[in-house]
């Protein structure tokens, strides 16, 4: 997946699970700072991610995801390690 | 207001931001079966308590039957004095509300003013099952708080289950149950799914609590006692011990009474 077509997904997910405006997801928006995103929100995002895209993702590689723009890095990683 | 549940004690704000305060007593219904040798407050008491702030600042117009992005963020065990606030209407079509037991905030979330949300269930198929054991054999719920009655149908990931409102069933009042006992119903048809799957399958189900709801709508604010009702819930996604769930509320015509979101967490 392209980076282009992976923010458009997670700003969609934020869209509308957490109602957060668009315009607030910026890449370098900070998911619990910036966003008000909480451990649960988290696990959320996580399960969403895995069963939208078929992914399978260890709880050791999300620990270091900090911003929007971590999460389609690391999504766009594990779809090429995928395909 | 529903005698026995729980009692309202002051309205320490009013105008754009009300709030109030409520007392859980120790003999609360809700801790009749909710749960047996470890009471916790249900989160339908909490949105009960919404309600019944946003009915009395409503001056007679109509009072919202929905909520959205609902956290219970802290279980509230045993008695409790709850204060309840609700925040004016901000950008998103809801009311802000954040209810307290004692310093800890219990549960906050979105009155909501507009429809919120839509439930797309999968259809059974050839898995599914009847289940003649009784529901109490996967539910952790008894007495009055146990408003689930029987699983009719039942595969990995769905669940329907039958429910008549009874008089003795929550915040009954006048023989009109406040609509959120609904939610409830979700929650346990959730949670008689779980447990159905923990017996099925070794590793899989388990004990969980509702730690929220991401869209809750019903269509009346109160359903009448004898109304018979069918749940049904799929598990919509799950990472570790956290699940969410999507259901449905049918009343007898098949008409939808309530739907909603849940998302719950297995310690």
């Amino acid at each position: 997946m392209k980076q282009e077509e992976v923010l458009a997904l997670v700003v969609k997910y934020f869209n509308e699970q957490f109602e957060i405006a668009a315009d607030r997801i910026k890449p370098e928006a900070h998911l619990f700072k910036d966003l008000g995103l909480d451990s649960i929100d988290a696990l959320d995002m996580v399960g969403y991610l895995e069963s939208e895209l078929d992914l399978e993702i260890q709880e050791e590689e999300i620990k270091t995801i900090r911003t929007v723009q971590d999460v389609v890095d690391f999504v766009v990683r594990k779809s090429a390690e995928k395909a | 207001m529903t005698t026995g549940w729980f009692r309202p004690l002051a309205v320490t704000r009013i105008g754009p931001s009300p709030e109030a305060v409520f007392a859980v007593d120790s003999d609360s219904l809700f801790f009749d079966g909710h749960f047996p040798g470890q009471p916790v407050l249900p989160g339908i008491a909490m949105l009960a308590m919404v309600r019944a702030v946003a009915q009395r600042m409503s001056r007679g117009t109509p009072v919202p039957t929905g909520f959205r992005r609902v956290r219970f963020r802290s279980l509230v065990e045993g008695a409790a004095t709850c204060s309840v606030g609700l925040g004016a209407a901000g950008e998103s079509a809801g009311l802000p509300f954040e209810v307290k037991a004692g310093d800890q905030v219990a549960a906050d979330g979105l009155l909501a003013t507009a429809f919120c949300g839509a439930v797309f269930l999968p259809s059974f198929d050839e898995r599914a099952v009847a289940v003649a054991d009784p529901i109490e054999s996967f539910l952790p719920h008894r007495g009055r708080m146990r408003v689930a009655q029987r699983i009719a149908r039942v595969q990995s990931g769905l669940c329907e289950v039958e429910a008549e409102v009874l008089p003795s069933c929550p915040l009954v009042s006048e023989d009109r149950a406040d609509s959120v006992v609904l939610l409830e119903l979700l929650a346990q048809t959730a949670a008689a799914m779980t447990g159905w799957e923990e017996r099925e399958t070794p590793g899989g189900g388990g004990r969980g609590f509702l730690v929220g709801s991401r869209f809750f709508t019903t269509l009346h604010p109160t359903v009448p006692v004898g109304t018979i009702c069918r749940s049904i819930v799929a598990s919509l996604r799950q990472r570790d011990n956290y699940r969410v769930f999507q259901g449905q509320v049918a009343g007898p015509d098949g008409s939808v009474l309530a739907e909603g979101e849940l998302q719950a967490f297995r310690p």
